[in-house]
């Protein structure tokens, strides 16, 4: 029987530490729903005598591998609680029960503090396409993420992890329909789409809600990864434990910058508000919400990114659905008032994400 | 990073949307109202205190404690009976080892480090 596209799946589950794989048990890895058709990008770092000395040998005679890597870019779609595992894992959380919630919370993602540590939470990661193909990797962890609604959409977050370089390809990972699997599957997901985003702009007080003028946007929170210092020599740790012929792989895996770009593409107005902003490099304020079903009451299922001082770099006007709009790109500065780059809230029916996967 | 576990306290009642749980990287720590918590991560408590105002526990020097330098001989015994170092001065070697808990080797070290102070007190003079 051949195996199709509809036999991959993906999944995680947060470890307690950088160097620690979660434990295989029923339920222990959550099934992560992906959009594409992505797998682990194996990629050991080898090394080989070629331009060493050998008389009368113009070749190769030996190679080597030096260190272990892996990596994997997925697109995951707006589900309102599957979306709170990316942002989890890429930074500081808090979480409060809402005013009149029970049932609800509301999660708070923010970059997280680089006085307190640069080590993002990590995670174990396992992929699958059917019985030929079976990988888990322990030590993964989030580069950032891309956030984005565009006309009538659900709205998507891709993002990449990337490994210690230990990869296990007969991890014995049990998924459905095998009773009990250690990767449990993901039900009862909402989602959010594009169609539901609501985006206010202030400028020195005085709020800009775009209403009918909204049509996209995206926001890109991006580390920068200390990949190398990750590789210590001093540790000692390779891919077999005890054979450094195996390959090295990394004992943690920092970060040194974080960075927010955005892209907002809306509706002309007149006088082009949003390309005079751009040419005064005025400070704004953005404010971008998506507003999904009910959850209990009168609260509901809600995304809300928060940037509280934005500048725009550019902002041209394009041609889109038979209309003139501006494309407007920024970037987020820290915020020494709030003491913050930019945060993101996340209303759903999740208790905490703390153990949630 | 520290093994001493610090404590901090949880305001009983904090302002509305103060977070029950927090986490930045894998630290991470429940905040339970009016509670102490422990923290063993010094960057990570100082941040508790810093951005969501969580109470420092440190430990309080009584005045007594205060009141005999750390190298007092047996400084605890007379912090443990409540008796300022003013009236430990006044007393002679009978009146020591009758306090409770000093023996003779104790008294003899106290009236010694005294004379200490008062030798260096008098050298220190022109």
């Amino acid at each position: 029987m051949s195996v199709t596209p509809s036999a991959r799946g993906y999944g995680w589950a947060v470890q307690t530490d950088y160097a620690t794989q979660k434990a295989l048990a029923a339920g222990a890895i959550k099934e992560v729903v992906n959009q594409d058709q992505n797998f682990l990008d194996f990629d050991p770092a080898t090394q080989n005598d070629e331009d060493w000395s050998h008389p009368g040998i113009n070749s190769a005679t030996d190679e080597w591998v030096e260190t272990q890597n892996a990596r994997v870019s997925h697109t995951m779609p707006g589900f309102s609680q599957q979306l709170g595992e990316l942002l989890y894992i890429n930074g500081q959380y808090a979480v409060v029960t809402p005013g009149g919630g029970t049932l609800s919370r509301e999660h708070s993602f923010k970059p997280t503090d680089p006085t307190v540590t640069r080590q993002d939470k990590a995670v174990t990661y396992c992929e699958t396409a059917g019985a030929g193909y079976n990988a888990l990797v322990r030590s993964m962890v989030s580069d950032g993420w891309v956030i984005k609604g565009d006309g009538k959409g659900i709205l998507t977050a891709d993002y990449n992890l990337i490994g210690s370089g230990h990869v296990n390809f007969a991890p014995g990972v049990t998924w459905y329909p095998t009773a009990t699997p250690n990767v449990a599957r993901r039900t009862g997901q909402h989602k959010l789409f594009n169609s539901q985003v609501a985006l206010v702009v202030t400028d020195a007080g005085t709020p800009t809600t775009y209403a009918c003028r909204y049509r996209s946007f995206e926001f890109a929170y991006k580390k920068t990864m200390l990949d190398d210092a990750g590789m210590s020599p001093g540790c000692g740790l390779f891919l077999t434990a005890g054979d450094p012929t195996s390959g090295m792989i990394r004992g943690s895996h920092e970060f040194d910058k974080q960075m927010l770009d955005f892209t907002l593409r809306v509706d002309m107005a007149v006088g082009s508000p949003e390309a005079i902003a751009c040419q005064l490099q005025k400070p704004l304020d953005i404010l971008l919400t998506a507003t999904g079903g009910i959850i209990e009451g009168a609260i509901r299922h809600k995304l809300s990114m928060i940037v509280p001082i934005a500048k725009y770099t550019t902002t041209k006007p394009t041609v889109a659905d038979g209309i003139m709009q501006f494309t407007i790109s920024g970037k987020a500065l820290f915020d020494f008032t709030t003491n913050k780059l930019f945060e993101v809230k996340l209303i759903n029916d999740i208790t905490t994400y703390a153990s949630a996967f | 990073m520290s093994e001493e576990k610090i404590k901090l306290r949880v305001p009983a009642n904090p302002p509305e949307g103060f977070p029950e749980y927090v986490s930045q990287g894998n630290l991470a720590t429940d905040l339970p109202r009016g509670e102490v918590i422990e923290i063993s991560d010094r960057a990570f408590a100082d941040w508790l205190v810093r951005e969501l105002g969580l109470e420092s526990l440190r430990p309080v020097e009584s005045p007594l404690e205060a009141d005999y330098p750390a190298d007092f001989p047996r400084r605890e015994i007379f912090i443990g009976l409540g008796i300022a170092a003013i009236d430990a001065r006044g007393l002679d070697r009978d009146g020591l080892i009758a306090l409770n808990g000093v023996g003779e080797k104790t008294a003899d070290a106290v009236l010694e480090y005294f004379a200490s102070e008062t030798d260096g007190d008098n050298n220190g003079g022109n």
